[in-house]
């Protein structure tokens, strides 16, 4: 057994194990009927959603919600943090509040979101913008803030222009811990955009399952949860992938 | 007095930081394929002085004068290299190469063409596609030292480039620098703090005082050229490391009371 597959098997038996527990539990009776379905069940409920092409334009429309707030925090993340890391006044001034804001929920900005843009999608890419604009413009703030100077140095001395050193120096410098910040970012845009949904909206993966819940669809209230979990998990591990091979040069 | 024209001329560098003057009065000349080296006591501006030079750095007066012009700012015919890491760990070896070049503009075959013959002329065949994250603390001062050449400079100037290495890669470097020098007439101008370095590599040896730093003394360093480092186990090396030492000593323990001021 080497480093690799021994922690993959604890990882299926602690799945196994949870999921034995789960029936063991669910069967029992303990808690009240209903609230722990069999995992049988689930999974029907789940292949149903996908068979029938349910679930495709709910996750669509979570995908959208999320990519083109995402898009808008990427872009407004990178940059202002390219502007408060190269002026240290505007990252006094800033940065503090941003650090402050970052660590609050962004929900509580949901009302005025409905308010100004409806009960649709764009309330739910304004979530979704916001929540990762924060990981983006930290990353960026700092990455900016402590460029090497000797890269400018050799860049200056070498008779680079400034937008060259901007571009071919500057930028691919700062360019991984944006990603790493992009990274963080794409997680809590979707976070962003289905916690919208769960409070008020009319489609997507977060209205789903709380439709699912208010009608006391249990079985299908997990399954959507489960897709929803997939999916998430795939996000991820796409954008690892990405990171993975920008990692090559750092 | 020589009758060719100086490479590289400076006459009265002073740069002077609010309440300290770092480096007075700095003089100094450099010919073609001459090795000069700078050593003086830690915080005694030899770097400051380096990157004047260089043009990144404004002097508070005085005049710098490659081939007999007079330059302020960076140039192409200046060359430098420093200590710390410098090479972009987002480019491979010969990107790193060509960097200068193509931020001169110079057309990808010929920038090319240019860096293979550096890659040849350092010693990185074979690394020419690794990241700087695959290379050794040595090959990426080579990498750094090949991207300055590159551009060939008419001086090269060099801020204690092996400062971040251990002794004997130190020593194995210094002597590849000594061949590349040979090989393509390299005049070069290098700050150390390193005695034993100064005089491995020199044919002269320029000693500066404690801040602010001015210039003490010049020591000939008359080793036949090529020469290898075998030179470190000779009599003369010794007496010639001593000779500087004595004349660094004071100014060290000057720059000690300094530093704890």
């Amino acid at each position: 057994m080497n480093r690799i597959t021994k922690p993959l098997l604890v990882q299926i038996g602690t799945v196994f194990g949870f999921m034995v527990i789960w029936e063991i539990i669910g069967e029992s009776k303990l808690l009240f009927e209903g609230i722990l379905p069999s995992i049988v069940e689930i999974v029907k409920a789940a292949w149903t959603q996908v068979a029938t092409g349910f679930i495709f334009p709910h996750l669509l429309v979570t995908f959208y919600e999320a990519s083109a707030g995402f898009v808008i925090a990427s872009f407004l993340g990178v940059t202002v943090g390219i502007l408060l890391g190269a002026n240290p006044f505007l990252r006094n001034i800033f940065e503090p509040p941003i650090l402050y804001f970052a660590a609050t929920p962004k929900i509580i900005l949901y009302p005025i979101f409905l308010m100004i843009l409806g009960t649709k999608f764009e309330s739910k890419m304004a979530m979704a913008a916001v929540s990762g604009f924060f990981p983006i413009v930290i990353n960026t703030t700092i990455a900016a803030a402590n460029i090497n100077r000797i890269f400018i140095k050799v860049a200056k001395s070498v008779g680079a222009s400034s937008l060259q050193t901007f571009t071919r120096v500057y930028l691919p410098s700062i360019l991984l811990p944006i990603f790493t910040g992009m990274r963080l970012g794409i997680g809590v845009s979707l976070v962003g955009a289905i916690l919208g949904e769960l409070k008020v909206s009319n489609a997507g993966l977060g209205f789903i399952i709380v439709q699912a819940f208010n009608y006391f669809r249990i079985a299908e209230m997990y399954a959507s949860i489960l897709l929803t979990f997939l999916f998430a998990a795939i996000v991820n591990l796409v954008m690892t992938l990405v990171l993975a091979r920008m990692r090559r040069f750092a | 007095m020589r009758s060719v024209a100086p490479i590289l001329e400076i006459r009265n560098i002073s740069k002077t930081y609010p309440g300290v003057a770092a480096v007075e009065n700095g003089s100094l000349e450099v010919y073609s394929h001459e090795f000069v080296s700078i050593i003086g006591p830690s915080g005694c501006g030899k770097s400051t002085l380096l990157e004047i030079i260089a043009g990144l750095l404004p002097k508070t007066s005085g005049e710098v004068f490659i081939k007999g012009h007079a330059v302020n700012h960076t140039h192409s015919s200046i060359g430098i290299i420093f200590q710390q890491e410098s090479i972009f760990p987002w480019r491979t070896t010969i990107e790193n190469i060509e960097f200068g070049l193509q931020m001169q503009g110079v057309p990808k075959e010929e920038r090319r063409r240019k860096a293979d013959k550096m890659i040849e002329l350092v010693g990185l065949h074979g690394f020419e596609h690794r990241y700087p994250g695959e290379l050794s603390g040595g090959m990426k001062q080579r990498v750094a030292i090949a991207r300055a050449l590159v551009m060939e400079p008419e001086i090269l100037l060099m801020d204690e480039p092996f400062g971040a290495l251990d002794e004997q890669t130190r020593i194995i470097l210094g002597e590849e620098l000594l061949r590349i020098q040979q090989e393509i007439g390299q005049t070069i101008l290098f700050v150390t703090h390193n005695i034993n370095e100064a005089v491995q590599l020199s044919d002269r040896v320029v000693v500066m005082t404690a801040r602010p730093g001015r210039i003490k003394a010049t020591i000939d360093i008359d080793f036949e050229r090529p020469r290898t480092s075998e030179i470190i186990a000779s009599e003369k090396f010794g007496r010639l490391v001593g000779q500087i030492w004595l004349l660094l000593r004071e100014e060290s323990l000057k720059g000690f009371k300094l530093a704890r001021q």
